[in-house]
């Protein structure tokens, strides 16, 4: 019995170590992720910040319970209020599902996104899918160098932001890192001459801004309001521009009310209600919002 | 010894398939083949776990007394999949995401248990490691087919590239539950027709 017992403890031991190595290896790593999937659903959350700074704030609730949110502003000085960000959390069909959300002053929510959830793939963990239109076609041309050129477009970027605006706004677009290249090496022309025509637009609809240094250049509002809707979740696309008490689940494919996937009713439901319960704590938070909410 | 070890490492694509001849580890088959890029990643984290596992248990054989060598196994086998687990969170945390709890679940695949007591028990630590590929191949190869023919049947779609067009009307029961139980079944079918015509 001794035997058996010291086996079993030295192969545990042994396991023990090999995985405190791993562990210690790649928790940097994780932690990273953790924090650049943050900042990103806060820019994501909140569009009208996206370039601008975020100021967090703790709020101790009457029944002693912390809550934590952001304030987000337009300009690094903090002078131009654009909203706040917080999460909201609710327990789904088989995980805890986190979302970040935008709300402006007003009570609107201005964008989401999900930074946690492990829901069954394909059906609940559908609530993060991109809709795309690009086709095997489209794969096979850009592997023979004939497929379109890729979308592209920044807010004002400036030498401290330019990074960070275009990992924001680029992350999930083909090709970002040829672009970050060209802003990098000083390449402004190419790069706005790819904005409006990736998008399929008129030279009209972007305007250019150079400075140097800083670098900086816009393009028109169309153009982002286009590449945010792109990037953004086809699930979560419907929240946006509801106030807490617009939040609804509805049962068709309409991108005018929030969907109740088949099979992921409770995934879909749990985003919903966590997500009101969290704008209401937001609004006791703040002192209530500037206007009523309809 | 080169042919026998090369028969070693095919059995596990058609004739010994995990999944389509000895029917085990269905349930990360029937649950994350709603898409190929799931069903490949799922393939290659479990290839990885069953290569790891099936060494170290051939390596230690003979030092595990044959009373615990289950619960010797289990912790080999949980370590590696926990050595998967943060690889893919710290990585890939799209798919760690995407795959969810279906990572951790490894732990209890058949296949990866049964290849170790039917297998990496009883061989030498080389044969185990072919063998180990070779199924984690073939695991991957049947989560890749039962997944692609539920994506495009299910979504028009394959590898989030659209396949059969926007006229298409997706038929959703087949990246539903039972479309994995009728998508399994008739693969199954099919193997076992390819079989009988090759005897």
């Amino acid at each position: 019995m001794i035997r058996l017992t010291l086996v079993l403890a030295l192969i545990t031991f042994v396991a023990s170590l090999g995985l405190g190595f791993v562990y210690e290896s790649t928790v940097p790593k994780i932690e990273e992720q953790k924090r650049v999937t943050d900042e990103l659903a806060r820019r994501t959350a909140l569009p009208e910040a996206a370039c601008g700074v975020f100021v967090r704030v703790k709020y101790s609730a009457a029944a002693g319970d912390s809550f934590i949110y952001y304030m987000g502003y337009r300009n690094a000085d903090t002078t131009q209020f654009a909203g706040y960000v917080t999460k909201a959390a609710g327990r789904g069909y088989s995980s805890t599902i986190e979302t970040v959300l935008g709300v402006d002053g007003n009570g609107k929510i201005t964008g989401m996104k999900i930074t946690h959830q492990q829901e069954t793939p394909g059906l609940g963990s559908r609530i993060e899918e991109v809709k795309t239109t690009k086709s095997v076609l489209d794969a096979i041309k850009e592997l023979a160098g004939k497929g379109e050129t890729p979308m592209v477009a920044v807010d004002m970027v400036d030498s401290t932001g330019t990074v960070r605006c275009l990992e924001v706004m680029l992350k999930d677009q083909p090709l970002c890192g040829e672009i970050k290249d060209l802003v990098a090496g000083g390449d402004t022309s190419a790069v706005v001459d790819l904005a409006p025509k990736a998008l399929g637009l008129s030279p009209e609809d972007s305007t250019a801004v150079f400075c140097s240094p800083p670098l900086a250049f816009g393009v028109a509002k169309g153009v982002m309001d286009k590449l945010r809707a792109q990037a953004t979740p086809w699930f979560l696309k419907q929240f946006v521009s509801k106030a807490k008490g617009g939040l609804l689940v509805a049962t068709e494919d309409t991108d005018q009310y929030i969907q109740a996937i088949t099979g992921a009713t409770i995934s879909s439901v749990t985003v919903t209600e966590s997500v009101r319960e969290a704008m209401t704590i937001l609004e006791e938070a703040v002192g209530g919002f500037k206007e009523e909410t309809p | 010894m080169s042919v026998s070890l090369t028969r070693e490492f095919t059995k596990g694509f058609i004739r010994e398939n995990p999944v389509f001849r000895i029917v085990l580890g269905l349930c990360p088959v029937l649950a994350v083949t709603t898409s190929l890029k799931n069903g490949i990643g799922m393939g290659f984290a479990a290839t990885f776990v069953l290569v790891g596992s099936n060494v170290i248990v051939s390596l230690v054989r003979k030092g595990i007394p044959a009373r615990i060598r289950i619960p010797c196994y289990i912790v080999v086998i949980a370590s590696f999949v926990t050595v998967v687990d943060l690889v893919m969170a710290g990585y890939t945390p799209e798919l760690h995401k995407s795959l969810g709890i279906f990572i951790p679940l490894i732990v209890v695949n058949c296949i990866i248990l049964g290849r170790a007591e039917a297998f990496a028990s009883k061989n030498t630590v080389g044969r185990s490691f072919i063998d180990g590929i070779g199924m984690g191949l073939g695991f991957t190869f049947a989560l890749a087919i039962t997944a692609a023919v539920r994506e495009i049947i299910g979504t028009g779609k394959i590898w989030d590239l659209v396949l059969l067009g926007t006229r298409y009307n997706p038929v959703l029961i087949a990246v539903l539950a039972p479309g994995a139980f009728i998508t399994l079944g008739l693969l199954i079918g099919l193997f076992n027709l390819l079989e009988r015509k090759e005897g």
